[in-house]
């Protein structure tokens, strides 16, 4: 038994370093011992819905984004679809996070249209209106999460979806009302790379533990020795003024 | 009379900064002449006599700068350049007034030519307004996303300022690179191709930077592949391929960060050389910079002599001693041209001890995410001190590189606190890899204790 991850698009959707999300999955089960492969899931490939565990996406230019968003319409979408249906864990940063979305409405007015696997829309106000960029420090449960944003577009959240946390420091959706990210079921969200997941270890293992629910041997995800990771973390927030990582004994306790 | 004004200020704020030892005047002299006189950079170059070059591109263009102006010296030319890799308007306008008389009028040899490593954007300004005598473009890769925006963006913007040029000046470009080609179409005048035949075949790494075809959007297919996303492409799409180019780099063969060996063929003539610098990025410095010096009226044998005689920029494999230790220094930026410098040292035998610095200033880019798209695997470090103003993001990488020098990867934020702990490990060579403006401080450092002079004084 081995946990699995799909990196969606990696030959388009790769600009923000976001291979640092899978690097980081796949240490961390390496080191607890946890089975784990990597595959590629490339433009035009075919999958079974319980064949990936977990799903990553990361950013990309305009061009390679509507080509992703194109290929999101073809086969290779509808089995990303089905598979989160089957109960994924899905994970997409930046534009891999807008095309999780329902439709991306760029600077031209031009529509590109997303998995719709979240309940959200992001919308370009022009390449007149400030970009948001900067490091930026978000609430997630109680803790904090920390990373760096750059993009255009805001993403405006629907109904079905709910916030993945609120913003301390920086940006976040779209600028405007304090929140960042977006959950809904298993399906995750957010502005955030740097890259996200290594310098928040308690989100990576949120991931794999969701991920290792769907095996009936559950994985033990054991504690590593993250002070590297939190040592990353605390220097991020000291730069953007923000206080240390709140609640972390508390959150650990209800998990 | 505004020009006259503007140096004058110019000229003393220089002098302030360098009286006052806050660095070597690189750029607030020109920022200060160009708030008071906005077009004097313009009507400056247009005085240079013998005319001037512009290089510019992602990676490459301090070094090929520097191999220009060594084999356009060598070949008896006068030459005024900016030295220090001061690249944005103010950084050509701080050195240019230090040519200038009491007037502000250029004062040089009747002669003198220019040769200026320019800005991705400072480029589109300049080719709308001036008139280079020749444009090199090394090569376009992604790089500090926060500050250029993204390559696409870079590509359409050279695209459009070639185009609207008068195209009267001579275009160098790199055949290798389809971001480039796609830009130098556009050009109406002369465009010489160069690039380098020695590629492994297959497909680019899945982190390369440009290959989808920039005309159509297909995926590029590769016959050969050098680094990131330069190669020998070809579009399946619309037909869209490498241009034949006319100078060609061939026989490359490394001798660790010591040299590299090749041909270079052009116009059926054949120099081999010994490059003192390593990998195939390094190649492409020399014969993009030679192709460049052809147009400038340098000669083979001129060409040849310069480059085996070449001293390395600013922290490109640069080396000084400091005690009984041989350090080197490596600039690291972007994750292109790290992944090239890290391909380098992985072929090193023998102790390798490593200092990395990652900083986040702006000229750095302030996101360090890049980190994440360099290979650091393939290093096999005896020891690893890591600094900077983002040390804990890079210790951080490193672990997930799986690295495990001996004593760990140490986190030391203080820069000489992490050198003395670099060079209390191991015995006599100590590896730098830094980003800008880390390796300014590390140069300073180092020349505070006699080991190295200012960068701004070579």
């Amino acid at each position: 038994m081995k946990l699995v991850v799909g990196y969606l698009y990696p030959e388009l959707m790769n600009i923000y370093a976001d291979r640092g999300n899978v690097e980081c999955l796949r240490r961390r089960c390496e080191w607890r011992g946890i089975g784990i492969e990597v595959r590629s899931i490339r433009a035009g490939t075919r999958f079974a819905a319980d064949e990936l565990d977990i799903m990553l996406i990361g950013g990309g230019q305009d061009r390679q984004q509507g080509a992703a968003s194109a290929d999101m319409q073809e086969e290779t979408g509808d089995c990303i679809r089905r598979a989160v249906e089957a109960g994924a864990v899905v994970l997409g940063v930046c534009g891999g996070y807008q095309l999780l979305g329902h439709r991306y409405i760029d600077a031209d007015g031009e529509i590109l249209l997303g998995l719709g696997v979240l309940d959200l829309e992001s919308r370009h106000p022009g390449l007149d209106v400030e970009r948001c960029i900067g490091n930026i420090a978000v609430e997630w449960q109680g803790e904090t999460l920390v990373g760096f944003e750059n993009h255009g577009g805001r993403t405006y959240l629907g109904p079905g979806t709910q916030p993945l946390g609120r913003v301390l420091t920086g940006r976040g959706n779209n600028a405007e009302d304090g929140l960042e990210g977006a959950l809904q079921g298993t399906v995750m969200g957010t502005y955030l790379h740097g890259s996200l997941l290594p310098k928040n270890p308690h989100l990576a293992d949120h991931l794999l533990r969701l991920a290792a629910r769907r095996h009936e041997t559950e994985y033990e995800m054991e504690p590593l020795d993250d002070a590297a990771e939190w040592a990353a973390h605390e220097a991020a927030l000291g730069m953007m003024g923000v206080g240390g990582r709140r609640g972390r004994g508390s959150w650990e306790e209800t998990v | 009379m505004r020009h006259a004004f503007a140096s004058l200020m110019g000229k003393l704020t220089a002098a302030a900064v360098r009286g006052m030892g806050w660095g070597g005047g690189t750029a607030a002299p020109g920022l200060v002449a160009e708030r008071l006189s906005p077009s004097y950079l313009y009507d400056l170059l247009t005085a240079v006599p013998g005319g001037y070059a512009l290089i510019s591109g992602t990676n490459g263009k301090t070094t090929s700068t520097a191999m220009l102006v060594a084999m356009l010296e060598r070949a008896g030319q006068d030459v005024v350049r900016n030295r220090s890799g001061s690249n944005l308007s103010r950084g050509l306008l701080s050195e240019l007034l230090g040519t200038t008389d009491l007037r502000g009028r250029l004062r040089t040899n009747p002669d003198t030519a220019g040769v200026f490593e320019v800005d991705e954007a400072l480029l589109a300004r300049l080719l709308l307004r001036t008139r280079p005598r020749a444009v090199l473009l090394t090569n376009l890769f992604r790089d500090q996303l926060d500050r250029y925006g993204e390559l696409d963006t870079i590509t359409r913007r050279w695209k459009a300022a070639i185009g609207e040029s008068d195209g009267g000046f001579t275009l160098i470009a790199n055949a290798d690179d389809p971001a480039v080609v796609h830009a130098a179409a556009s050009h109406r005048g002369e465009t010489i191709f160069f690039g380098v035949e020695d590629g492994t075949a297959g497909e680019p790494d899945e982190w390369a930077d440009a290959t989808l075809c920039p005309i159509c959007g297909t995926g590029l297919s590769y016959d050969q592949v050098n680094y990131s996303h330069l190669g020998h492409y070809r579009c399946k799409g619309c037909g869209f391929a490498r241009p034949k180019a006319r100078i060609v780099a061939r026989k490359l063969e490394g001798d660790g960060l010591t040299a590299t060996a090749f041909e270079v063929e052009s116009d059926g003539e054949t120099i081999s050389l010994r490059l003192p610098l390593p990998g195939t990025y390094n190649v492409y410095n020399a014969v993009g910079a030679m192709a460049l010096a052809g147009t400038m009226g340098a000669g083979g044998e001129d060409m040849r002599q310069a480059l085996e005689e070449f001293a390395p920029a600013f922290g490109r494999a640069e080396k000084v001693r400091v005690g009984e230790w041989e350090v080197t220094m490596m600039l690291i930026k972007n994750p292109a041209g790290a992944n090239e410098v890290i391909r380098s040292l992985a072929e090193l035998e023998g102790e390798q001890d490593f200092l990395v610095l990652l900083n986040d200033r702006v000229a750095d880019g302030e996101d360090v995410s890049w980190i994440w798209d360099v290979d650091f695997s393939r290093l096999w470090p005896d020891s690893l001190v890591v600094g900077g103003r983002r040390a804990a993001d890079m210790a951080l990488r490193l672990k997930y590189a799986g690295l495990e020098p001996n004593g760990g990867i140490v986190t030391e934020t203080v820069l000489e606190k992490a050198l003395e702990l670099a060079l209390g490990t191991g015995d006599s060579s100590l590896y730098v890899l830094s980003t800008y403006t880390a390796l300014l401080e590390f140069r300073s450092l180092l020349a505070r204790r006699g080991a190295v002079r200012e960068f701004w004084q070579e």
